[in-house]
């Protein structure tokens, strides 16, 4: 099972860091609604 | 609710009140890269080395990408060696009772619970883990989260306080200077203060005696007191024993106890004046402080009100309630240091308890809960209440914008619609963990095997649970047993769903406000400060609060205080 949690744990935090540029992509989006 | 309550809130109060400045001063210091503290003369060439041997060049400034990123990979690579320790710490030192290793998925949640600064404990600290494990899988934890928490509370003040910047600071220097100058030297004081109380701080072998009735009792021993100083200051909770504050080791006496309380909001309540002195408008940090200090005020008196009213069937079984609802509370500390204890820990994202909230009123329980459903921003845990305080305000002056027809803005910053999607993210995913979790524990036998009541009761302790754990607080509603691999998998991933899921968002949100221009003030500028302010902060709170959680609330709690008064119990 150790590798279950630690494979988990793993790709838990990849997604995280996937999820910078999902979100980094968005934030040049700036200023069109103002 | 006796005088001497009374006497004792106003006294926590005035305390707040006065550490706040000093205390924010001083953050202000430790969280300007180059500030200068008292103890600088002193830390200044560790600090300096400590970044010599890691590499990191201090003056680099990360963007909030870069910020983030640095925080997941320290954040991991801490979660997997806390795993590593849990999972070989029969083969480890410092482990005089022989202790077996963590079951895998034991290990698994309770790095979770510490990485995230959570320390929801699936276990009994003086029956399953040994001193190494103590000390070094999760005391440091206790330290490092802590300061990644207000590490990131300054990356977000800083994305609003400055103007047309890329940058928002550097993770590594805000991280060791946090642990360098506020929290090792404020936890050695505060340990030693603790062992004057009389709680212990050794690496002896339990001790064996027998008690007054002739039974064979083991006495816990440990370093207690070096864990409970950062468990406090740091807003984690996780006692070294299974009782946590509740057990005269851990807190011993009305003064130990007081000094916990106030530790535990200690850095909440300098942040808002940091983050007033960082915007360059006190008046705003003192209307956060505010608005704080009400939702506090608030919760301990229903919470103090419900656990002085018992429930009425006591009388007919000829147990005296005047003394209001005293199952599962310490005599030392009785009815109002108790529901004060549980609403500062709940308010606070730390988790410690004095008295088992299992066994509160209803109502009383409900506080705790709905505390921490509400993100645990009155003053909040160490940087966490704050971050989690200034999303609420983004969407309060974006509600504020709407209602007068204005473009919304902060502090002089536009708020638009990135900003709006990223605190709308933050709020959604916490409630989306804490319900959908609780909502697959109701409906399946893993989740309602090993509650420890039925009905009602039942249904609160699994909502408390998923609460605790996306919240990161880590306190439990005490009869459900958690430590089996379904609780631990499932709790595990709320924890850090409930940490770094709404971490991002919020460092993405400030680092969208630091590239903004900041618009001078005019007529049609929503005031950040004064009474109009405090109350629709306020109002946003309970109101997105109440919308989320409250078919919940009225599903556990709510029906069984009902039930209650009409004679029956679960």
């Amino acid at each position: 099972m150790d590798i279950v949690y630690v494979g988990v744990t793993i790709l838990f935090f990849i997604l995280c860091g996937l999820s910078l540029r999902l979100f980094g992509k968005q934030d040049g989006q700036n200023g069109r609604e103002g | 609710m006796d005088i001497f309550g009374w006497i004792q809130l106003a006294l926590f109060l005035g305390i707040l009140f006065l550490v706040t400045k000093p205390m924010g001063l001083y953050l202000f210091q430790v969280l300007t890269p180059e500030g200068r503290t008292f103890l600088s003369p002193i830390l200044g060439p560790a600090e300096r080395l400590f970044y010599r041997i890691a590499g990191i060049e201090p003056d680099k400034e990360q963007d909030w990408k870069g910020y983030a990123l640095s925080m997941l990979l320290f954040s991991m690579v801490g979660m997997l060696i806390t795993y590593l320790v849990l999972r070989v710490q029969n083969l480890l030192p410092l482990n005089p009772q022989n202790f077996a290793a963590n079951s895998p998925h034991l290990a698994f949640n309770t790095a979770a619970s510490f990485t995230t600064n959570t320390n929801w404990q699936s276990y009994g600290g003086e029956t399953t883990m040994s001193y190494f494990s103590q000390m070094v899988g999760l005391a440091w934890h206790n330290f490092t989260s802590a300061a990644v928490g207000i590490a990131i509370a300054a990356a977000l003040v800083r994305g609003i306080s400055r103007a047309t910047a890329k940058t928002l600071g550097n993770f590594w220097v805000d991280f060791t200077r946090v642990t360098l100058y506020l929290l090792l030297p404020f936890c050695l004081v505060y340990a030693l203060f603790l062992v004057s109380q009389g709680i212990l701080q050794n690496f002896s072998a339990y001790t064996a005696a027998v008690g007054l009735e002739g039974g064979n009792q083991t006495i816990a021993q440990g370093p207690m007191a070096s864990q409970i100083a950062i468990k406090m200051l740091g807003t984690n909770g996780g006692g070294f024993m299974n009782a946590n504050a509740a057990h005269p080791f851990e807190n011993p006496n009305p003064l130990s106890n007081f000094v916990q309380m106030i530790s535990i909001f200690l850095i909440p309540t300098g942040l808002t004046y940091y983050l007033g002195k960082m915007v360059k408008n006190q008046k705003h940090g003192w209307s956060v402080w505010s608005a704080m200090a009400i939702l506090f005020l608030a919760g301990t008196l229903v919470c103090w009100w419900a656990e002085a009213h018992p429930n009425h069937l006591l009388a007919g079984l000829g147990i005296d309630a005047s003394t209001g609802s005293m199952e599962g509370k310490e005599v030392r500390f009785g009815i109002f240091n108790s529901a004060l204890f549980a609403t500062i820990t709940t308010d606070a994202s730390c988790g410690a308890v004095n008295a088992m909230h299992d066994s509160f009123t209803p109502l009383g329980g409900m506080v705790p809960l709905f505390n921490i459903q509400l993100g645990e921003l009155v003053f909040g845990g160490v940087g966490a209440g704050l971050y989690t305080m200034i999303v609420y305000i983004v969407l309060s002056v974006f509600i504020a914008g709407l209602m007068v027809g204005r473009t919304p803005e902060y502090l002089g910053k536009k708020i638009e619609a990135f900003d709006v999607k990223m605190a709308v993210i933050y709020a959604l995913v916490g409630a989306f963990s804490i319900l959908g979790f609780s909502a697959w524990a109701a409906a399946t036998k893993w989740g309602i095997a090993t509650l420890n009541n039925s009905g009602p009761h039942g249904f609160s302790e699994l909502l408390y649970a998923f609460s605790s754990g996306t919240g990161n607080n880590g306190s439990a509603f005490a009869g459900i047993g958690s430590n089996n691999p379904w609780y631990n998998t499932t709790l595990g991933f709320a924890m850090l769903i409930g940490r770094f899921l709404m971490i991002i968002p919020a460092l993405a949100l400030a680092g969208n406000l630091a590239k903004k221009k900041i618009a001078a003030e005019s007529a049609g500028t929503f005031p950040v400060s004064g009474v109009t302010f405090t109350l629709l902060v306020i109002g946003v709170i309970v109101i997105v609060g109440g919308l989320t959680f409250l078919p919940a609330l009225v599903m556990g709690p709510v029906v069984e205080h009902f039930l209650m008064l009409s004679g029956k119990l679960f």
